[in-house]
């Protein structure tokens, strides 16, 4: 939707601005506070100028393997969001076209239940397969067991996508001779793009941020990042700098990613396409 | 299918991954033990030790720290699935040791501490304070060595105190009559006291007055000692101290809003954990370092009986490597490496600890002599009873907390909140 | 979006070619149609199976628990029937949870719905420098929960935190954010509005880029006003996107756990426990397994049952033009 005039433009502006230190205020109160010395986070009035420090990064860094638990959650977390991708879109596709609907709605009640309610018998069964003792067979029930969060939500976010494209297309793939997984490859994938876009930056994220399944069935190898964020409030010690230290480190990469796959969130082939 | 380019590199990396880490697949080899420790003070100060346990003895020790919610979760589902993932764990026998024991997931001790060759002299086994050490006890089975003791103090603002000509408070009346002046004195820019309100957290600091009025948890015949007045005096003592003269919002606090309050000068008690000392004098969390003063909570009409809780280590009784794990603990809680700790500020269960000339000097400051001498007395007198004995101990203190709490809110009476407890204690030992 | 009404004449003229006997004509159309459904099939299967992998056991193994009677120590007996049910509904805790959850559900949803889409369309705006903001304002929904939670418990600490600062600026006093048991559900919802409403923007935004021009053109060419273009253009269209994104955020709203855990644990007086810390709370806590899974499981039949209207709501809407 263009906008058309300064005065348009200018209040787009002021939204934005607005809504910007709704939705930023307290991240930028986040990230500044892992640069002060934790008197200065709980000082009050809350202080504007401080001394600040890079203490807290440091402390981070010499604490813990941030290189590893990077990695590990960078595997569990595109790990499972690639082969939801994989699994999820045909699935998604299938279900949009003939209103599977029933059936979508059981790959979401995997959703539907409370994840304390996986642990222990993802646990036992863990420990029955020596998913604690093996490096490998540790990652792929991180990532299996992440689906749980990444499938359902990838086949939902993609149906819509799906339904939205014209029927009058595919005919015409299908009318060219293409066989159905072939419609769905070359002409419906790339026309549901934003939706892949949407459905890989969520399902990333969410998957990254999760941390029940890690901490009952990681290793101190495969442990990924989020676990650590616990660690920083407890007897003797309210570490609120090595917290927001760590929170911030935690959300970059997550947000790295988003901002390059949101490219693809923009897709004007389709009205391109039907005329 | 039309892959994207992120994938690509999303892909490869996976499968790089898989297979670096698959080369290096490793067992448990003999001769290593997974130790589960959770966010402590102690945990922090053993650390930079192990690597010369692991070379005096081989044995490889993988220390795992989790905040102490994780760790309660990883371990229940860990020990109840029989695992043998780790072996040596910290477990706080006040609140799941008889539920852990009755379950059998702790290795019983008393052999190994009773053999001389696992547990030679050198150990002093004798060394241990009785209280720390009854605490790790369990329907008279020993479970787990204790590694650090603690109890309820008052952290108090001496700057404070003398320019409003307050005395230190003799008994618990004072006490409420200290906070008082404090907040009136200041206008209110100064809370009287904080401390904790939180349910399950509750608790541990109100055991001091509930007992310093002459009442044990239970009474003679083993039912709630709730139906009694002195139980509801201390209720209302608590409360009132809580409501008026502590910070508002005190519902939901414990020991992380009270010591940031206290360190940023909005308080002029703290009353919590010893092992808070750290937060309150931490020149990097605290503004009012140089007036703290550290003092036991006095006495009631019915005597000073102050709470004493004690930390433990205990081996898991599905461990592969018992032998390894003993080592460990034995290591861990020797004289030598508990006094080591004790110069980082861990409260040692030993008595040798504190006689120990060189650890006496570093108490320098003022404040670290009271610490140290306020812990000795809770140590001495202390009663290792946190909240009313039972196997339900968290739905114990939730019953206890929850009452407190209404009674803080306004909701209720003392009275009515001590006859609510009475009540819903009898109905749960009632359906065990 | 786009009804199909050609799709579905063509199966009914393709079923109803070449029949013999009676007795054979059954068969012969199953295994036509299983034929030409077969990819279709193939593509729904594996989804299928892996979601019924994850959540067939955990299910069967609570549904197990619920039935009997757990302890540490081992199962005790090994069937009590519906005992732990009668005892959920008869457990006051367990009707304030759900009425905990439901109004946190309903409170966050509602806002965070219409807030997401305003967001939608702000965001689509082609204004220099769209794209770095769309990136940015997504920045509370990728930030870990965990940090989040702490975040907001410090800035609603009644004396030292950042919320009643800017109150007590503008003149009001301050307030007990998680104290008050009559305020602390309303709270959370704001930290969940926070936190999810960009989310919600996000999904309903690439809904709009995925709108067809030609009815938008149309309604230019008709002269509709931009709320009259709003209302019975663009909402429509975005329906279904929409009834997703709330499908998938009711999913995780009822579920509602990470932040009350780390910032009120269910209180004051259990004024913020909701079905999920409940269960917890029974399971971990007090170490009840049994009792925890039977409240799980009537959980997952809540989520369920709220799940179910809104597809129900999404088939009726989606038959629309």
């Amino acid at each position: 939707m263009k906008s058309s005039g300064k005065y348009a433009i200018g209040l787009v502006y002021v939204q934005y601005t607005l809504i910007g230190v709704i939705f930023l205020g307290p991240v930028l109160w986040m990230v500044s506070a892992s640069f002060k010395q934790n008197i200065d986070i709980t000082a009050y009035p809350p202080v504007l100028v401080f001394s600040p420090t890079l203490d807290n990064y440091l402390n981070l860094f010499q604490q813990f393997p941030f290189g590893k638990y990077v990695l590990n959650s960078l595997i569990i977390a595109s790990g499972s969001t690639l082969l939801a991708l994989l699994v999820g879109s045909p699935a998604a596709y299938a279900i949009a076209k003939y209103k599977f609907y029933k059936l979508g709605f059981a790959a979401l009640v995997v959703r539907m239940a409370p994840g304390v309610l996986f642990v222990i018998p993802f646990y036992i069964v863990a420990v029955n397969i020596g998913a604690l003792t093996s490096s490998l067979l540790n990652y792929s029930a991180l990532v299996l067991v992440h689906m749980v969060i990444t499938l359902p939500l990838v086949v939902w976010l993609l149906i819509p996508f799906f339904e939205g494209i014209p029927e009058d297309i595919e005919d015409a793939g299908l009318v060219d001779g293409c066989s159905p997984w072939q419609v769905f490859r070359k002409i419906s994938l790339p026309l549901a793009l934003p939706g892949l876009a949407v459905a890989s930056i969520i399902s990333f994220i969410f998957s990254w941020n999760y941390f029940l399944f890690a901490l009952t069935l990681s290793t101190d190898r495969t442990r990924p990042l989020p676990v650590i964020a616990f660690n920083f409030i407890g007897q003797g010690s309210a570490d609120w700098g090595g917290l927001m230290a760590a929170a911030t480190i935690i959300s970059l990469p997550a947000l790295v990613l988003t901002f390059f796959a949101q490219r693809w969130l923009v897709s004007g082939l389709t009205a391109g396409a039907v005329k | 299918m039309r892959v994207k380019y992120p994938s690509i590199i999303i892909g490869v990396v996976l499968a790089g991954s898989m297979i670096l880490t698959g080369c290096g697949g490793e067992s448990s080899p003999s001769g290593s033990i997974t130790v589960l420790a959770q966010h402590h003070p102690w945990t922090t100060a053993i650390e930079p030790y192990i690597p010369e346990f692991e070379e005096e003895t081989g044995i490889d020790v993988d220390l795992q720290s989790f905040s102490e919610e994780q760790a309660r979760d990883k371990s229940l589902v860990t020990l109840q699935s029989r695992s043998s993932e780790f072996d040596v764990f910290m477990s706080l026998k006040s609140r799941e040791g008889l539920l852990y024991a009755q379950s059998g997931f702790y290795e019983p001790l008393d052999e190994y501490v009773d053999d001389p060759e696992l547990a030679p002299e050198s150990y002093r086994f004798e060394d241990f304070q009785a209280s720390p050490l009854e605490g790790e006890r369990v329907e008279g089975q020993l479970v787990g060595l204790p590694i650090i003791v603690e109890g309820p103090v008052i952290f108090y603002r001496k700057d404070l105190f003398g320019e409003y000509d307050i005395a230190p408070p003799e008994d618990i009346f004072e006490l409420v009559d200290a906070a008082r002046q404090i907040q009136e004195n200041t206008g209110g820019d100064v809370y009287g006291v904080a401390i904790r309100g939180l349910n399950t957290a509750l608790p541990y600091t109100f055991g001091p007055f509930f007992h310093n009025m002459g009442i044990e948890w239970l009474a003679e015949d083993g039912s709630p000692n709730f139906d009694t007045p002195e139980s509801a005096e201390a209720i209302d003592l608590y409360a009132t101290l809580a409501r008026e003269y502590g910070p508002p919002g005190v519902v939901s606090n414990s020991f992380t809003q009270s010591s940031a309050l206290f360190a940023q000068g909005r308080a002029g008690m703290e009353i919590d954990s010893s092992n808070e000392l750290q937060s309150v004098i931490d020149p990097e969390s605290s503004s009012v370092i140089d007036d703290v003063g550290v003092m036991p909570i006095p006495p009631g009409p019915g005597g000073n009986h102050p709470t004493v809780l004690q930390w433990g280590i205990s081996t898991s009784a599905f461990s592969e490597n018992k032998d390894a794990a003993w080592e460990f603990m034995k290591w861990a809680t020797s004289p030598e490496m508990q006094l080591n700790l004790a110069f980082d500020g861990i409260a040692s269960p030993r008595v040798s600890t504190w006689e120990d000339s060189e650890f006496r000097e570093t108490l320098d400051e003022p404040v670290k002599e009271e610490w140290a001498d306020t812990l000795n007395f809770v140590q001495e007198e202390g009663n290792p009873e946190v909240a009313p004995p039972g196997e339900d101990q968290p739905r114990i203190r939730e019953i206890v907390g929850n009452a407190i709490d209404n009674v803080i809110l306004g909701e209720t009476t003392a009275e009515e909140a001590a006859e609510e407890i009475q009540r819903e204690l009898g109905n749960l030992s009632g359906s065990e | 979006m786009h009804t199909n009404p050609t799709r579905r004449s063509q199966t009914a003229k393709e079923e109803t070619g070449g029949g013999d006997t009676v007795s054979r004509r059954p068969y012969l159309q199953i295994v036509a149609r299983l034929k030409k459904n077969m990819p279709h099939y193939l593509m729904l299967g594996p989804a299928l199976l892996l979601a019924a992998l994850l959540i067939v056991f955990p299910v069967a193994y609570a549904v197990y628990l619920s039935v009997s009677d757990w302890s540490p120590t081992g199962v005790k007996d090994t069937f009590v029937g519906l005992s732990n049910f009668e005892r959920l509904l008869q457990d006051g805790l367990f009707w304030n949870a759900l009425r905990v959850t439901l109004t946190l559900y309903f409170v966050s949803l509602i806002v965070e719905t219409v807030l997401g889409t305003y967001l939608a369309f702000l965001l689509n705006r082609e204004v220099p420098g769209n794209k770095i903001f769309r990136a940015l304002i997504l920045i509370p929904s990728i930030t870990a929960p965990v940090a989040i939670s702490m975040m907001w418990l410090l800035l609603y600490d009644p004396t030292l935190g950042m919320a009643n600062y800017l109150l007590r600026l503008a003149g009001f006093t301050g307030l007990e954010w998680l104290g008050d048991p009559g305020l602390v559900v309303y709270s959370l919802a704001i930290v969940d509005i926070w936190e999810w409403t960009p989310f919600m923007g996000l999904i309903i935004l690439a809904g709009l880029k995925d709108l067809p021009a030609d009815p938008l053109e149309a309604a230019d060419i008709d002269g509709a006003t931009p709320l009259q273009k709003l209302w019975h253009v663009y909402l429509p269209l975005l329906r279904p996107i929409i009834l997703v994104a709330i499908l998938l955020r009711s999913v995780d709203l009822l579920r509602f756990f990470d932040t009350i855990y780390v910032m009120t644990q269910g209180g004051p007086v259990n004024a913020s426990t909701t079905l999920n810390i409940f269960a917890y709370r029974q399971g971990f806590q007090y170490f009840d397994l049994s009792y925890a899974s039977t409240a799980m499981l009537a959980l997952l039949v809540v989520v369920a049952i709220i799940a179910s209207c809104i597809m129900i709501l999404r088939r009726r809407f989606s038959y629309e033009v």
